[in-house]
């Protein structure tokens, strides 16, 4: 079974670990307490797309308080997809993201991470529709901009939550299947190579000569 | 009332009974011989038994009284040294079978030897008991008149002015007086040199100024000038000459003899060696215009053509001191301006930091007890001081680096250079100290008490800022809060059995502590205890 490192990241109190918890225990608690440090929770899915095959991502939640910040470094770093969630009731929320993308971008690189931006609280603006802050259609700009993911979701409903793992798992797992079949290709390369015969050692220098 | 009576019994009447008696009948206490008197026994001892000392003799005119005052008269005794008895009280009995030796504490037996330390009388066997120390008779250390005792090793390590390897004596003031009975004669010489030198100018000017205008001038003055050298200082005849006396250079047809005008020895005019020079005469009134030259005013000076002919050594000890205090006197080159302006600096820090010490150690004692907070005042006073230390330290800084570009004019100026910048960097370390813990003073004043309590603390060892310090110690604290999680999460997994749990995130404690290690190694002493 594949595994994939999946790290999330933004402000706090906008809701990383309870999309955590719909995905893995498909639970919400009104009043959970902020995160200390970072949780780990693992996962499988089964990938639709790709007839059914299962991986497994290790989720690393980090608490988004400022204090932990020197945390995220050492689980951003090789992971293979980060989520950058925001709040889309508080603006603030969505100008820390696009920090997080940029410090993502920058430490990391494109290449191999797949980053996704969420936005959650949706179940907010279903009852109260004045109380979006934030458009779709700009957080949807910034992300075709910056080539990222972009999901709407609620933790609270659990409305659009699987999507995004399902949709992570397939990149990552299209990322993968690519390398590794570019390094198997490079590998057959590489033993077309073999020298077959050692290199000789008829030279004035040995002992024998 | 008897003892009363006894006494009387015991004492005059007495004494002067026993004297009567002992006058009639008197024999000697050694060999029994029979003498008429007192005086005569005492004789008679001194004579034969050979007991004329002082002290027995002295008893003995006591007890004969009034006849024996003519003794000392009579019996011209030599005043020969006196035994020499050191006081033995102090000393440790010597109980056979029991005594041992108070260093190695075997047994004290005949074949060991017994001796008591003449000093502080305990017993030793031989073998530690050998030193030699002077006392007296009190057993008293006395290196000049004492008599030379046994001593156990302990006595004599005691001794003052003791040492390892051997005596110390200080002979600074015998070197002092030799140096400066040398310096001395030094300064004489030189006093007789100038005075010759300042002879020779004056004659051989005022005969310029003699012949000044004469038409003879060209004929004769050579003439009277080399007569009147030659008056001045009489000069070493040559056929005592075979060698120059600077460099010792044999004469030949090659080279020639000279005398110096002013010592009068005969030295070569060697090029290489410049034992001697013609030194036009100008130059020589000119480089000593502090002697008293009689300059007559109606000469002018550059006219004058005459060489006198000088050796390097006289040249060297009239003007090389002159020479150092014109310099000495000349404005400094740029390299010894600027140090000037560094050490003015300097001593403004260290004057700060003095003052500094005594505040803040006085604010963190009214700190430490807790009873009252520190004014606003002191505080204000400690950041200006601050900022003064923070101005002169970048003054200091600044120079420091305008050093650095300077340009040395030659060897040993580069030298110097490199010198004073090692030495200035050597300064800002060590007395950025203060200023960097008075900053710590400051900002825990007015940051909240905990961290307040965490800062006071360490020592400011390496070159961290205290804004660093504080955010390495958040990083550290928050890392190892999350090693501590992760721990417990290890725990959970393995007891879920969930192992592939387990080892991701064993792996990612690792990764925790490796960075703990690289954050308190960044930190050193500023870490956690």
């Amino acid at each position: 079974m594949l595994q994939f490192k999946l790290v999330l990241l933004g402000d706090s109190s906008v809701g990383k670990s309870s999309i955590v918890h719909r995905f893995v225990k498909d639970s919400f608690d009104e009043f959970r307490e902020s995160t200390i440090g970072a949780a780990f929770l693992s996962q499988t899915v089964k990938l639709e797309k790709h007839q059914d095959v299962t991986i497994k991502f290790e989720i690393w939640d980090t608490a988004g308080q400022e204090r932990y910040k020197s945390l995220a470094p050492m689980y951003y770093r090789n992971a293979n997809a980060a989520l950058v969630v925001y709040d889309v009731t508080q603006p603030d929320s969505l100008v820390k993201a696009q920090s997080w993308v940029e410090e993502l971008k920058h430490k990391v690189g494109d290449q191999d991470l797949v980053i996704c931006l969420v936005g959650n609280k949706l179940d907010l603006c279903e009852t109260d529709a004045s109380a979006r802050q934030v458009d779709v259609e700009d957080a949807q700009a910034y992300s075709k901009e910056q080539k990222l993911l972009f999901h709407e979701v609620s933790a609270k409903t659990g409305a659009g939550v699987g999507q995004i793992f399902q949709e992570i798992g397939e990149h990552v797992y299209e990322r993968k299947t690519a390398e590794s079949a570019a390094s198997a290709a490079a590998q057959s390369r590489k033993t077309l190579n073999v020298e077959l015969q050692r290199p000789s050692t008829n030279d004035s220098t040995s002992c024998c000569a | 009332m008897d003892v009363a009576e006894g006494s009387r019994v015991l004492g005059d009447p007495n004494a002067s009974q026993n004297t009567q008696n002992s006058s009639k009948l008197l024999a000697c206490p050694v060999c029994g011989e029979e003498t008429v008197d007192l005086l005569q026994l005492n004789n008679h001892l001194d004579l034969i038994h050979g007991l004329g000392d002082e002290p027995s003799r002295g008893q003995k005119s006591q007890k004969v009284g009034s006849k024996a005052h003519n003794a000392p008269g009579k019996h011209k005794v030599q005043p020969s040294k006196p035994k020499f008895e050191l006081k033995r009280d102090h000393w440790a009995t010597i109980i056979s079978d029991r005594s041992r030796c108070h260093k190695c504490h075997v047994k004290l037996t005949r074949s060991t030897g017994m001796i008591n330390c003449r000093k502080c009388g305990r017993l030793f066997c031989m073998r530690h008991c050998k030193n030699a120390i002077r006392l007296n008779t009190n057993a008293e250390y006395d290196p000049k008149g004492g008599e030379w005792c046994w001593c156990c090793r302990s006595c004599a390590q005691e001794k003052p002015g003791y040492n390892d390897f051997g005596t110390c004596y200080s002979r600074t003031h015998e070197f002092n007086q030799l140096r400066s009975s040398r310096t001395e004669d030094r300064q004489l010489q030189q006093l007789q040199l100038e005075n010759r030198f300042v002879r020779l100018m004056n004659g051989i000017l005022r005969l310029h100024a003699k012949y000044q205008g004469s038409l003879l001038a060209s004929l004769k003055l050579p003439v009277e000038v080399t007569q009147f050298e030659k008056s001045v200082v009489p000069w070493t005849p040559d056929p005592f000459a075979f060698a120059c006396c600077l460099c010792a250079r044999k004469f030949g047809i090659t080279s020639r003899k000279h005398h110096c005008r002013l010592c009068g020895k005969v030295v070569c005019d060697n090029t290489d060696t410049n034992c001697s020079n013609q030194i036009p005469v100008t130059s020589l009134v000119n480089a000593a215009s502090d002697l008293p030259i009689s300059s007559t005013a109606s000469l002018n000076l550059p006219e004058i053509e005459t060489q006198v002919r000088v050796c390097s050594s006289c040249v060297q000890s009239i003007f090389r001191k002159r020479k150092f205090e014109k310099e000495l006197g000349m404005p400094l080159t740029n390299i010894f301006q600027l140090y000037e302006r560094m050490r003015t600096y300097a001593s403004l820090i260290l004057s700060t930091v003095a003052s500094l010490k005594s505040t803040s150690q006085e604010a963190r004692k009214s700190a430490n007890s807790n009873t009252v907070n520190v004014t606003a005042s002191e505080e204000s006073n400690l950041s200006k001081t601050r900022r003064r230390m923070v101005g002169a330290f970048s003054a200091y800084d600044k120079l420091t680096k305008q050093l650095l570009k300077e340009v040395p004019r030659n060897e040993s100026e580069k030298r110097i250079q490199s010198a004073i910048i090692a030495q200035a960097s050597a300064f800002i370390l060590e007395n950025m100290l203060p200023l960097r813990n008075l900053t710590a003073d400051l900002a825990s004043k007015s940051a909240d008490p905990e961290v307040s309590q965490a800062q006071s603390s360490p020592s400011y060892e390496n070159s961290l800022t205290i804004k660093e310090i504080k955010d390495y110690r958040t990083q550290l604290m928050v890392i190892e809060e999350q090693k501590f999680l992760v721990e417990d999460m290890i725990a959970q997994a393995t007891k879920q059995r969930k192992f592939d749990e387990a080892s991701v995130l064993s792996k990612n404690l690792e990764e925790l502590k490796s960075q703990s290690d690289k954050l308190a190694s960044l930190l050193g002493g500023e870490g956690f205890k």
